[in-house]
């Protein structure tokens, strides 16, 4: 990252923190660069073993950009939710770009086995995925935020609560329900 | 709800909250709205899917079965509710890890941007690329229609940004372009989207460079330089004139092309006015810390005053080749802090580590050219030019060798004319010691017409024993200043030029003079007071404190040598008034005492009236509305309650002393009667306002035609 970048990022971070709320749209195409980033070196770490770790992408790119602003950093939650977005906008492009289609007898490949299927599979998958969820966001958006926090952010229960302002509670039910409609919205097309 | 936090683990809790929801208000509430439910699912009925299936997860298939039925569940959410439910072994594994975690690789071989190369988009094809940005790139692209043969530069926007206010970002750039037809001004040329609705602008092609880039290469004489200025000042009050702030004003987004003319780019960030907040808006954000006014690092409120603050920066880096604030070793915050509260460098003291982007002749552009700058870079947006044109105007009239409007402030403008900066040291020296000698000579005076009775005779002899010590001390010393002039004083390695040595051999006497005139405290006062002077006027970065700190020991000084009432120490106190960066509650009071001292103790001194020169015109301006109490506190006579009268009472007794000492049509009375037309309209004396008026406009036309002739003889 360049300087007159970071030193953006700063004055995006400020203004944030002091109140003006177009300041994270403007943060958009630095997460997004930076999540990038930070997925191309998770990927040329040579993995030991096959315990996955629930992603630490947003984290990790949010504590780069704070950092880098040098700000004290209040609106963490708020972040993982915008980053929560982009990490999903990037997926699916680079499924679309990796020539996923989208197939009505489409298997779905979104477990902890599925790391093994193909690239494309996958890619895939991940847009069927993005498609129901855009269909959940119809029925039920404060769920459908809450599936892509955790699903494409690997955000926690207590940070997506934190972040939406309800009750850890109601993100652990609000999850496992939306789990099963997906699931089924995948496997019955 | 309490029911559905109490979902119980035990069979009994279970039956128990039945029970309770049976007779509950709730049920009858969440019973008549299930009655009335659609088929499809929609917002409002998954909701209620949501709640049941909530309730009934832990439940058995009897209890399940026994709950639908006592609640009457509608057939369609119950079947919606099992639907779900029936999956739950299914799909336990599924999402299990987040989507990142096992499609990185898809992430990690990507090339971020597709190929846009040899694509169409609307009549153009794409053919380079020239720049990317956060948001979005720019191509460079060509007519594909082959109807006319025309280089242009389309602006799109990034796919994955096309959303929300960026997308407004960008289509605020289109309506702001729209309205801007300026030859100095990139126009729009075409706008719209591709397929699948990614907005592009496409714009004038400018093939140019850098506009501080550009007058290096060319190497632009001074003159050129400010012309070329000027024309981006015309672009920009346009711009203005449309009620358009660009808010990122900087050297690579005003180019200059091969036939010299600048062209402003970018229009990105900048904000379009309503005609009400005209005045003022709030702070964007997103723009280049170096170029960026104060205000817009404080994240205030930005006005076009933050722009003139821009074109100052970009004007000090094309005069000299580098920024008053620079990152250099700096941190973002601490590079942020320095531009919110830091005094920028005087651009003829700038870069002198760097010589190449320094333009001939121009240590010749000190004092003037150094107002007309820092004005533009001031901290608190008012005291700026009020527009770019009132701007371009003051530069006009330094091309012109007019007299220009900016004036740091009234007092160092003023003393600078006393004291005109020298380049040689000898001269800076004999600042010094002139006014010693002259101090000298006065007292040797005193001591020849004293009396001649034996008591004062014997005082005399004495008076002048000590004064003839004194000459010989200071002549010493004057012969040693002199010698820093020699170039064998640096020879061993000093690397500087001549505006460094001036300083060092300064601070070289600063940090002598306290051992070498420990006996003769008055001169080491006057000493003192002088070198404060000189650093005060000089104004090289830290100078003020210094010259701060040699006032305050003449201070010192003089108060045990002739006591705390004293005409020097009147004039001591009004010095580390004028050296200090804002008046302050102290400085304030400083001042008033000061006023008070010299009336009483000598009123012929010509620093009186500057005194209260300061004094009035501080009660008159607005800027210092929120100190005009603390001022009028402080008005050093039975003070008229209104501000302005005892503001017009100071200027008349200022009138009153500048004529002892000079002229009608001396520049020092003209230059208050400019002054004075204001202040004598706010108090209603028309008259007397209109023949200042008169006055002022006469002579400054006499002095246009003197200059002018000037110019011509040469």
């Amino acid at each position: 990252m360049d300087e007159s970048s970071q030193s953006e990022i700063t004055q995006i971070l400020h203004d944030w923190n002091s109140g003006d709320e177009g300041a994270h749209e403007r943060l958009l195409p630095y997460v997004y660069d930076e999540l990038k980033r930070q997925a191309r070196r998770l990927m040329s770490r040579e993995r030991v073993n096959h315990t996955l770790q629930p992603t630490a992408l947003v984290h990790e790119a949010f504590l780069r950009l704070a950092k880098q602003g040098g700000v004290d950093w209040q609106n963490r939650s708020h972040f993982y939710g915008i980053a929560s977005r982009l990490m999903r906008q990037i997926l699916i492009d680079h499924a679309r770009q990796h020539g996923a289609v989208k197939r009505g007898d489409a298997q779905i490949h979104l477990s902890l086995d599925d790391v093994s299927v193909s690239l494309e599979t996958r890619a895939s998958s991940i847009l069927a995925l993005d498609d129901a969820l855009e269909r959940l966001a119809k029925l039920d958006e404060r769920q459908a935020k809450i599936v892509e926090m955790r699903f494409f952010g690997g955000l926690s229960n207590l940070e997506i609560a934190e972040a939406l302002d309800i009750s850890e509670r109601t993100v652990v039910r609000s999850w496992s329900v939306a789990k099963l409609w997906l699931y089924r919205e995948l496997t019955n097309s | 709800m309490a029911f559905g936090k109490a979902l119980a683990l035990s069979r009994t809790e279970r039956n128990w909250i039945i029970g309770m929801v049976r007779c509950s208000n709730t049920l009858t509430m969440l019973n008549g709205r299930l009655s009335s439910l659609v088929i499809e699912m929609n917002p409002k009925n998954w909701e209620q899917v949501k709640e049941i299936l909530d309730r009934v997860s832990r439940l058995d298939p009897a209890e399940r079965s026994a709950f639908f039925d006592t609640f009457e569940i509608s057939p369609e959410i119950r079947a919606e509710v099992e639907s779900l439910l029936g999956l739950d072994d299914a799909s336990r594994d599924f999402m299990s890890v987040s989507l990142t975690e096992f499609s990185k690789d898809l992430v990690a071989d990507d090339d971020p941007l597709p190929a846009l190369l040899g694509q169409r988009v609307g009549n153009y094809e794409i053919t380079g690329e020239l720049g990317m940005g956060g948001m979005g790139a720019v191509y460079l692209a060509e007519r594909a229609d082959g109807k006319f043969e025309q280089k242009v530069a389309l602006k799109m926007l990034k796919r994955e940004f096309n959303i929300g206010a960026l997308r407004e970002t960008f289509d605020r750039e289109k309506d702001i372009l729209s309205k801007l037809e300026h030859p100095n001004i990139a126009r729009l040329l075409d706008a719209g989207s591709t397929d699948d609705g990614v907005p592009f602008l496409v714009m004038e092609y400018v093939e140019g460079f850098p506009v501080d880039e550009f007058c290096k290469r060319e190497n632009l004489s001074l003159q050129e330089r400010l012309k070329l200025f000027n024309k981006i000042c015309d672009a920009v009050q346009f711009a203005h004139s449309n009620l358009i702030i660009h808010r990122d004003l900087k050297p690579s987004n005003i180019l200059v092309n091969a036939s010299g003319e600048p062209k402003l780019l970018d229009f990105g960030i900048s904000k379009l006015l309503d005609a009400e907040e005209k005045a003022q808006m709030t702070a964007f954000g997103a723009m280049t810390p170096e170029y960026a006014a104060p205000e817009q690092i404080r994240g205030e409120s930005v006005s076009t005053a933050s722009d003139i603050y821009s074109l100052g920066i970009v004007l000090f880096k094309v005069l000299t080749g580098s920024l008053p604030f620079d990152r250099k070793g700096k941190t973002s915050g601490e590079l942020l802090r320095s531009i919110a509260e830091d005094e920028p460098t005087a651009p003829s003291i700038a870069g002198t580590n760097d010589r190449r982007g320094q333009i001939p002749g121009r240590k010749h552009f000190k004092s003037d050219l150094d107002n007309i700058i820092l004005k533009a870079l001031s901290k608190e947006p008012e005291r700026r030019y009020e527009t770019v044109e009132q701007f371009s105007a003051d530069i006009w009239r330094f091309i012109d060798n007019r007299p220009v409007e900016a004036r740091p402030a009234t007092r160092t403008y003023r003393l600078s004319k006393f004291f005109k900066r020298n380049k040689i040291l000898v001269i800076s020296c004999l600042l010094v010691i002139l006014a010693l000698v002259v101090g000298i000579a006065a007292a040797v005076w005193q001591a020849s017409v004293a009396d001649a009775n034996a008591a004062a005779a014997i005082a005399a002899a004495e008076n002048a024993r000590i004064e003839q010590e004194k000459a010989e001390k200071v002549s010493e010393f004057m012969m040693r200043m002199i010698s820093y002039a020699n170039p064998s004083w640096y020879a061993n390695g000093n690397r500087y030029g001549g505006e460094t040595r001036v300083i060092d051999a300064l601070n070289d006497i600063g940090s002598k003079i306290d051992t070498e005139f420990a006996n003769q405290p008055d001169v080491l006062a006057e000493l003192h007071h002088q070198l404060g002077e000189v650093y005060m006027t000089r104004g090289d970065p830290g100078g003020s404190e210094k010259a701060r700190h040699h006032f305050q020991r003449a201070i010192e000084l003089r108060h045990s040598y002739y006591g705390y009432w004293h005409e020097l120490v009147a004039k001591d106190l009004a010095y580390l008034y004028w050296s200090a960066p804002r008046p302050t509650d102290e400085s304030v009071q400083m001042l008033s005492d000061a006023i008070v001292m010299m009336r009483s103790t000598n009123p012929q001194n010509l620093n009186l009236p500057y005194m209260l020169e300061d004094y009035f015109h501080n009660l008159t301006d607005e800027k210092y509305s929120t100190q005009r109490a603390m001022y009028l506190r402080h008005v050093p006579q039975p003070a008229p309650n209104d501000r302005l009268q005892a503001a017009d009472q100071l200027y008349d007794e200022m009138m009153g002393l500048l004529r002892q000492h000079f002229a009608e049509n001396d520049e020092p009375i003209i230059d208050q009667k400019c002054a004075g037309i204001e202040l004598k309209r706010k108090v209603n004396k028309l008259a007397e306002a209109e023949a200042l008026s008169r006055a002022c406009s006469i002579a400054k036309d006499n002095l246009r035609t003197v200059k002018e002739q000037e110019n011509t003889s040469n």
